[in-house]
């Protein structure tokens, strides 16, 4: 939070009032991944920059090397007033330098893998995280054994803390875990307080 | 004008046995207390997960149309712990790569653990996810699915990950190729390794 921003701006950024931003400065919440990717965007510093101490090249896609070309300093995101600006709709026209990927599940739209191209892309108020992630991920390199070992070390870790909730005792007194749980929707008459489910036979 | 306040209540429940057989059963009491401990346990817990509130927007209207304010209002409360506890233990993880595929991998078990999700049946996938149909529309009766899951779950963090993540391994081990071909006099897909190089 050292662009030269105020709380406020910043508040009005993320979408959340000033009590919350505090909440994150003494630590008492954690902001959502969104909120996370918008912060990035302030101090216009990529993960890979960061971790890396130098400037973002455009060749690195997660931890793999591409032949994606290095963006323009013509592409940069506008920073006016010395200040990064969110939401700003991307000029009509404008054009994405590099190899482009399409996402089927972001509306078509077309994204440059470089982290300096996702970077901009955040200047996008609607734009999908998610699929830019997953992406990410898939092109980056995977150790499988690592993976397997990740996961063994989750499900040891947690597994047992969760499946605690979904389990139940059977009729001849055996335990057993449960797939699904079946809710109904259910609202309080005004008139004589009694619970109505929402099927449709009670309807 | 009076405001509606709803609520859901537990009525059935699907188990899996021992010797892997699936029994539907009437919630009973103990599941209902099952439940509150989940309830008390979650705010017990500090930070649980991220209060946001729902901007309006085409689809997100939809959603707040029907007093949906908090993103968070679309779990349960047990469903809201054993995210909370996943993601913590996510969270751990050093290696950063790793750290965001396990992520990626809880973000899509999202969309089968919320109170938008229903179900299909048993069958090909028993639960349908939230975004199964395009509108944010909250059911009538919801399914709570079993996060960490078990063998025969659909849409849980295990099971998702031995079909999605260890499947992209393999493919990625030994990238294919699909072609259509005739077997029987039906048209089917066939496997051509070896086009590629490993991923």
């Amino acid at each position: 939070m050292d662009a030269g921003l105020t709380h406020d701006e910043i508040c009005e950024a993320l979408g959340v009032a000033r009590c919350v931003l505090d909440d994150y400065q003494l630590g008492h919440r954690k902001p959502s991944a969104r909120e996370v990717q918008i912060l990035r965007g302030f101090s216009l510093a990529t993960p890979d920059r960061e971790k890396n101490g130098a400037a973002n090249n455009g060749e690195t896609v997660g931890n793999r090397r591409s032949a994606l070309p290095p963006l323009p300093a013509s592409a940069e995101t506008p920073v006016p007033n010395g200040k990064p600006r969110l939401g700003s709709p991307r000029q009509p026209g404008a054009s994405r330098p590099g190899a482009l990927l399409s996402l089927p599940f972001a509306d078509q739209r077309e994204i440059g893998l470089s982290a300096d191209a996702a970077r901009c892309a955040l200047e996008d108020e609607d734009f999908p995280f998610e699929a830019l992630s997953e992406v990410c991920e898939a092109l980056s390199d995977h150790d499988r054994p690592a993976v397997l070992r990740t996961f063994r070390a989750i499900e040891r870790d947690v597994s047992g803390e969760i499946r605690k909730f979904y389990q139940t005792k059977l009729p001849d007194g055996a335990v057993a875990d449960v797939l699904y749980y079946f809710w109904v929707k259910q609202a309080e008459c005004p008139s004589c307080a009694s619970a109505i489910a929402f099927t449709q036979s009670s309807s | 004008m009076s405001v509606l306040r709803e609520r859901h209540r537990l009525y059935a429940k699907l188990v899996l046995t021992a010797q892997g057989r699936k029994i539907y059963l009437e919630a009973t009491a103990e599941d209902r207390a099952l439940y509150e401990s989940a309830e008390q346990e979650l705010k017990q817990r500090e930070n649980a997960f991220p209060v946001v509130p729902i901007e309006p927007g085409y689809n997100t209207n939809q959603a707040l149309g029907y007093n949906y304010r908090f993103w968070h209002e679309m779990f349960n409360a047990r469903q809201l712990l054993a995210i909370s506890i996943l993601a913590d233990r996510v969270r751990r993880i050093e290696d950063r790569v790793l750290r965001e595929l396990f992520t990626c991998l809880l973000s899509g078990a999202l969309e089968f653990n919320n109170m938008f999700a229903s179900y299909k049946g048993e069958g090909t996938g028993a639960v349908r996810h939230m975004f199964a149909h395009h509108i944010l529309k909250p059911e009538r009766v919801p399914l709570e699915a079993n996060l960490w899951g078990t063998p025969k779950s659909s849409g849980s963090f295990s099971t998702m990950f031995e079909s999605r993540i260890r499947r992209a391994l393999d493919y990625a081990d030994n990238p294919f190729e699909l072609h259509v071909c005739e077997r029987d006099g039906k048209k089917s897909v066939a496997k051509i390794h070896g086009l590629s190089d490993r991923i």
